[in-house]
């Protein structure tokens, strides 16, 4: 392993330093110039140690919210999650931010945070937006749902810590099984990422065939549709990305590869996570509920850290273990989740 | 071999590992 990094090492240095300052730096600084714009448009001054954030009402230090980006960014894109559904549990948890607008602050995030692999898949051909389009409207029917849950079922704080404890538990679940059972691969190949792959996509009726090389799926579009809106009306609830529920849908039922199904999830993540804020922000009132605003630089903050932390974890990624970090991770969210269901039937002695 | 790179194998170990010291960090001094 620390072999095959150091082969890397003389081209790998320019190649990186050149892709971070002219793809992703213009990226970060931009999150964060946003976050700075947003807490003055919104607040009239820059919050962080000294003064709470007023809609989170608390009081965070800013490079704790960019550090909370970068790693859970960093750790969960090494095993193929979003960082969204650790950056939740961990804002109402140990930054106390527990009022209702930590969903949308978080989807913010999960709105952001994609935006880099999206561009990266898109150039090495992991993208087709028929394949996308099923689900991706399914997300969109999902997200306009959604926040009415949040502001309606998930209201009170400890049903919304229950609906989180449910979710980190079938994440946790999602790891340790892949942990063991590795979803279906490709070999490594010497010349991965050096030319231009394609995926494809034939309509017929109601089905979709997609193909990748010689490999091909057989889809049915309104089932795609179904798990889109679904797993969509969930996670925008929630105010996570959904891609710990896809990723495994895809994954188990279709038996769908990780390199194919990042076409779809990545899109959905986005389109998820824009109507999900639209929905919180402009829907909500419109329909007679009042409207759930987000700590928007809260968001951008974590985003600028997402962002640099997800492009460090595909960067690297071959080189981690990754077996046992998807154990240890799925332990630690399992456990955590399982914390948050018990708390909601028998309150524990400590806050959660 | 530069030592970067061979840490890259336990980098999200440690990530992990500063976290959990941020964490409590914050709990000490912002609760």
């Amino acid at each position: 392993m620390e072999n095959a990094a150091a082969t890397t090492l003389p081209m790998a240095r320019n190649s990186l330093a050149r892709e971070f300052w002219l793809q992703q730096a213009p990226l970060i600084g931009g999150a964060l110039l946003l976050g700075v714009l947003a807490a003055y448009l919104q607040h009239g001054f820059l919050p962080g140690a000294d003064r709470a954030f007023p809609v989170a009402e608390v009081r965070v230090p800013v490079w704790h919210l960019i550090w909370m980006g970068v790693w859970t960014g960093y750790t969960m894109a090494v095993v193929g999650e979003a960082a969204g559904i650790f950056a939740l549990p961990y804002s109402m948890s140990i930054l106390q931010f527990v009022n209702a607008s930590v969903t949308p602050s978080t989807q913010l995030l999960t709105f952001l945070n994609p935006i880099g692999a999206l561009l990266g898949f898109r150039r090495s051909g992991q993208w087709n937006l028929k394949f996308a389009g099923a689900v991706c409207l399914g997300g969109a029917v999902g997200g306009l749902i959604g926040p009415f849950l949040r502001s309606g079922l998930l209201a009170a704080a400890d049903v919304f810590h229950f609906a989180v404890g449910v979710a980190l538990a079938i994440a946790g679940i999602h790891l340790c099984y892949a942990a063991f059972h590795s979803t279906a691969r490709r070999p490594p190949q010497a010349d991965a990422y050096k030319k231009k792959v394609s995926i494809g996509a034939q309509i017929q009726g109601m089905r979709i065939r997609v193909s990748f090389g010689e490999e091909s799926w057989d889809l049915n579009m309104l089932a795609l549709f179904g798990v889109g809106a679904g797993v969509g009306m969930f996670a925008s609830a929630l105010g996570v990305g959904g891609g710990f529920l896809l990723v495994p849908i895809f994954a188990s039922l279709y038996r769908l590869p990780m390199y194919v199904l990042v076409a779809a999830t990545i899109p959905y993540v986005i389109v998820l996570s824009a109507v999900g804020l639209f929905t919180y922000n402009v829907v909500l009132p419109a329909f007679g509920s009042a409207p759930i605003a987000p700590e928007w630089a809260w968001g951008f903050f974590a985003a600028a850290g997402g962002i640099f932390g997800s492009w460090a974890a595909s960067k690297t990624q071959m080189y981690v273990p990754e077996h046992f970090l998807k154990l240890m991770l799925g332990g630690v969210t399992g456990i955590v989740g399982t914390l948050y269901v018990v708390d909601f039937f028998y309150p524990l002695p400590f806050r959660l | 071999m530069n030592l970067w790179w061979k840490l890259v194998p336990y980098l999200p170990f440690i990530v992990l590992a500063m976290a959990v010291l941020v964490a409590i960090y914050h709990v000490k001094f912002y609760w």
